[in-house]
């Protein structure tokens, strides 16, 4: 059977051909060196600890050589999902800003987050000295391991592929009303990449068609280009649907994020969750003490953007701050110290405790 | 019992639309069309009238509006009646289902990808019904300007109290009449419920933006557009939010379809509803009024070069959108009567204002205007590298080039026009550096570009579909022969 199968097949000679087995065998060494050299770098600890203080995993001050060290490797322990922020320090710039920092993913367990840094960040440059880990939430994280390499093709696709998951283009922000991120690999939009596959495969079947129908006049030119055009418009079909399903990936999370917050709540229950337990009780407040009809009032808080809540909730009563007139009352919702300074004389129309009342009177 | 009233709420706008479609449409129009089409019809008349009503000082609240509304429906009803003409086009529906639910005969895949199509695009319009009604108004804009402006409205019962005057600036009203009567339906506040319109005009966009395609291609090839018509998160956000540029998206984008649908088959009732959709969209936004100008531009150089003969019909069209959006085009505080005044104060002697101020220093006062390779960057980047908008724009100029002969040889050079002067008056509009900044921060651009998304779309559909399906030259044929 087995003879049948080699006579059948190519000759059993060409198996053995030494020139193939020569290209083999140097294709082999060569994907190998790829993915084991840069292993056998050094790589540079970074023995991160918990600042108790803050919230913060913070390494000691160190001098890494960035280009050297194009990957950091963390091994984070978490209780629960959640957003956290990777920030560096270089020697040229010694403050910690969003400028040279690195948005990702913590998964709950222990698990390993790749950073391809260079490829992810410009800011990547000179010599590092010291690196933060800052989660967003308040769970418990620890990174109990953290090296700093000059990575290899591995931990380059695994940086990309935790990239491209991450929350560059996933997670929905006050801003994404104007701005939806796409999903980034090395920095570089998941469209560029699109957009050279549509190319390539127009590229490619503009050639093999030139090669497979020889034109040789140039009306003859127009089959081979009809083609590769059809090939093209296949290829935009099926980046464009892989992008569709990305997208609604995307939704499908929000999705679970706003059914957990707001579904099979009543509308007071999801305007309390809108504006935040608190301030919702002391507008409901406000809207009980207030005349029954129209007045204008404005808004001391150190809260930003408390007014949007008040001036809609509070409809009838104008907003001061949309007209040309001075409020009639001043509802004071944690205020600062500048505002309490202007309040000063001013007599309490109605009080919901210390941080919350109602000051009477034009000013 | 808030459901019911809903229901309600959403049927009384609904049935009035459906009525000016029965009155356009001596043709047979597939009963979802028909429903897309008296959506946006029915809730842009109704807050026309609603605008109206409020001039002429009649306190505004659900019987105040119903009386008028039941009216009109029923001298259009009887205008449909006396002309025997199809009202809702029910008999069209289960054809359309059975349609979608049964295989085609040839090719088995074709069945299962058209089915998980249609459920793909079922469930995005779910999740936009979800996302609208679960949660109040929460975002930005939505908050200070259109839900306070609704909430006025809904508890004085006037449109322009002076509050409302000065959130809405030089905005229309389209947006806060429409939340405010949904309010009126149910008889109290609910930010959440009010919301319902964007969904619904999200669904209707969807609708018939797949039946004006279907008219040309495939059912397969309409489904997978369509689907992609769901790919872009800005429009599936603002489907969501109570912001106007959905609502805006969606009457330039019908209007824009049924103006291109009239370059391609000159039925007279194409081209009236794009005259409608236009009127009423130059009530939504203030951009509706310079996307409006863009497409009598474009029909102006189509009857030069194609029809000249249906000037008439054109005439009649452009009088229509005029008359539907004449009550805020000639308001007080319209986007029109801004730009008037400013003329006419430029045009005015110097010493009318009053100010000595020197020409000179107004003139070193002035920032430099961005350089155009500054502003072409940004907003290649915002185009082409963002998801809003997928790779629509990379596949528009694919599509025009690549379909260059189809495109010139046929009705879609139109379309393309209409698309390169939209753009044109994007770029134009960030020129100043006032604006530029919105560009660079990209709050403003990608919200200008929403409203024409769908319809590049839809050209850039026709373009690949009938590329596909286009036989190659009889090269080899002609050698055989010979």
């Amino acid at each position: 059977m087995a003879s049948d199968t080699i006579k059948v097949g190519k000759p059993f000679i060409m198996l053995y051909n030494p020139e193939i087995m020569l290209y083999r065998g140097l294709m082999t060494f060569l994907i190998v060196s790829c993915l084991t050299l840069p292993v056998l770098a050094e790589e540079i600890n970074l023995p991160f600890q918990k600042n108790p203080a803050q919230n913060i995993i913070e390494s000691p001050v160190m001098m890494i050589d960035s280009q050297a060290n194009s990957t950091v490797i963390l091994k984070i322990k978490a209780s629960r999902p959640e957003l956290a922020r990777l920030y560096w320090v270089t020697s040229y710039d010694q403050r910690f800003d969003q400028l040279k920092s690195i948005w990702f993913s913590i998964k709950p367990g222990e698990n390993n987050y790749y950073f391809n840094v260079a490829s992810q960040n410009p800011y990547w440059i000179g010599w590092v000295r010291k690196l933060l880990v800052i989660p967003d939430g308040q769970g418990d994280y620890t990174v109990t391991g953290g090296t700093a390499g000059p990575g290899n093709l591995l931990t380059t696709i695994a940086s990309g592929w935790q990239e491209f998951w991450g929350p560059k283009g996933r997670v929905q922000t006050g801003f994404s009303i104007n701005v939806t991120h796409s999903s980034p690999i090395f920095n570089t939009s998941i469209n560029v990449y699109c957009y050279w596959l549509i190319g390539l495969v127009f590229a490619w079947a503009l050639l093999a068609n030139l090669i497979r129908l020889k034109p040789r006049k140039l009306t003859e030119l127009e089959r081979p280009f009809l083609r590769a055009t059809k090939a093209a418009f296949i290829a935009i079909l099926a980046a464009w649907i892989l992008l569709t399903i990305n997208s609604d990936y995307n939704f499908a999370n929000l999705f679970k994020i706003n059914y957990q917050k707001y579904y099979g709540k009543s509308l007071e229950q999801k305007h309390a969750e809108a504006y935040g337990q608190d301030y919702y009780a002391f507008l409901k407040f406000a809207a009980q003490k207030l005349p029954k009809t129209p007045v204008y009032f404005a808004l001391y808080s150190s809260i930003p953007s408390s007014d949007l809540a008040a001036r809609l909730f509070l409809v009838p009563h104008v907003y001061a701050g949309d007209t040309s007139r001075k409020p009639d009352y001043l509802l004071v919702f944690f205020p600062t110290p500048d505002q309490l300074k202007q309040l000063q004389g001013l007599p309490v129309f109605a009080r919901l405790d210390n941080n919350k009342y109602i000051v009477k009177g034009k000013k | 019992m808030a459901n019911f009233n809903l229901i309600l709420t959403i049927l009384i706008p609904l049935l009035l639309g459906y009525s000016v479609v029965a009155l356009l449409y001596r043709e047979k129009l597939p009963f979802m069309e028909r429903a897309a089409l008296a959506w946006g019809f029915g809730i842009g008349l109704l807050g026309i009238e609603m605008y109206l009503l409020s001039i002429f000082g009649v306190k505004l609240n659900l019987r105040s509006i119903l009386f008028p509304t039941v009216l009109l429906t029923g001298l259009l009803l009887a205008f449909v009646v006396a002309g025997k003409r199809t009202i809702f086009g029910l008999k069209s529906l289960p054809p359309f289902i059975k349609g979608l639910a049964s295989p085609a005969k040839e090719m088995d895949w074709r069945f299962y990808l058209e089915k998980t199509l249609v459920l793909m695009i079922g469930l995005t319009i779910v999740y936009v019904f979800f996302d609208a009604l679960v949660k109040p108004t929460i975002e930005f804009d939505a908050m200070w300007r259109q839900g306070t402006i609704a909430k006025i409205i809904f508890t004085t019962g006037q449109v322009t109290t002076e509050q409302a005057r000065t959130v809405a600036g030089p905005h229309p009203y389209l947006n806060p009449l429409a939340q405010a009567w949904i309010y009126m339906g149910l008889g109290y506040w609910n930010d959440a419920l009010g919301k319902i319109i964007f969904p619904l005009c999200f669904t209707s966009l969807l609708l018939i933006f797949y039946f004006r395609l279907r008219a040309q291609t495939s059912r397969l090839s309409a489904l997978i557009f369509t689907f992609l018509l769901t790919s872009f998160p800005l429009i599936i956000l603002h489907a969501g939010n109570a912001y106007s540029d959905l609502m805006q998206t969606f009457y330039y984008s019908a209007g824009a379809i049924y103006l291109l649908s009239w370059f391609k088959e000159n039925k007279p009732a194409w081209l009236f509803s794009a005259a409608l959709f236009f009127g009423i969209g130059n009530f939504v936004k203030q951009s509706g009024i310079p996307l409006w100008g863009a497409s009598v531009v474009v029909l102006i150089v189509y009857l030069m070069f194609e029809k000249p003969k249906e000037l008439k019909t054109a005439l009649m069209g452009f009088a229509l959108s005029l008359l539907i959006s004449a009550p805020w085009l000639f308001s007080g505080n319209s986007f029109l009567s801004g730009m008037l005044s400013s003329l006419t104060a430029k045009l005015a002697p110097a010493a009318t204002s009053g100010t000595p101020l020197a020409a000179g220093t107004a003139a070193a006062a002035t920032a430099a205007n961005p350089a155009l390779n500054d502003l072409f960057y940004h907003l290649g980047r915002r185009m082409f590298s963002y998801a809003d908008w997928q790779i629509l724009w990379f596949v528009f100029i694919v599509a025009s080039v690549l379909g260059f002969r189809l495109l010139w040889q046929s009705y879609l050079k139109y379309g393309c026009l209409l698309i390169v002067i939209n753009l044109a008056m994007i770029i134009y509009s960030f020129c100043n550096p006032g604006s530029y900044q919105y560009l660079v921060d990209g709050t403003l651009v990608n919200r200008l570009m929403m409203y024409q998304v769908p319809f590049v779309l839809f050209y850039c559909a026709i373009i690949i579909t009938e590329s596909l399906a286009a036989p190659e030259p009889a090269v080899e044929a002609k050698k055989k022969a010979k």
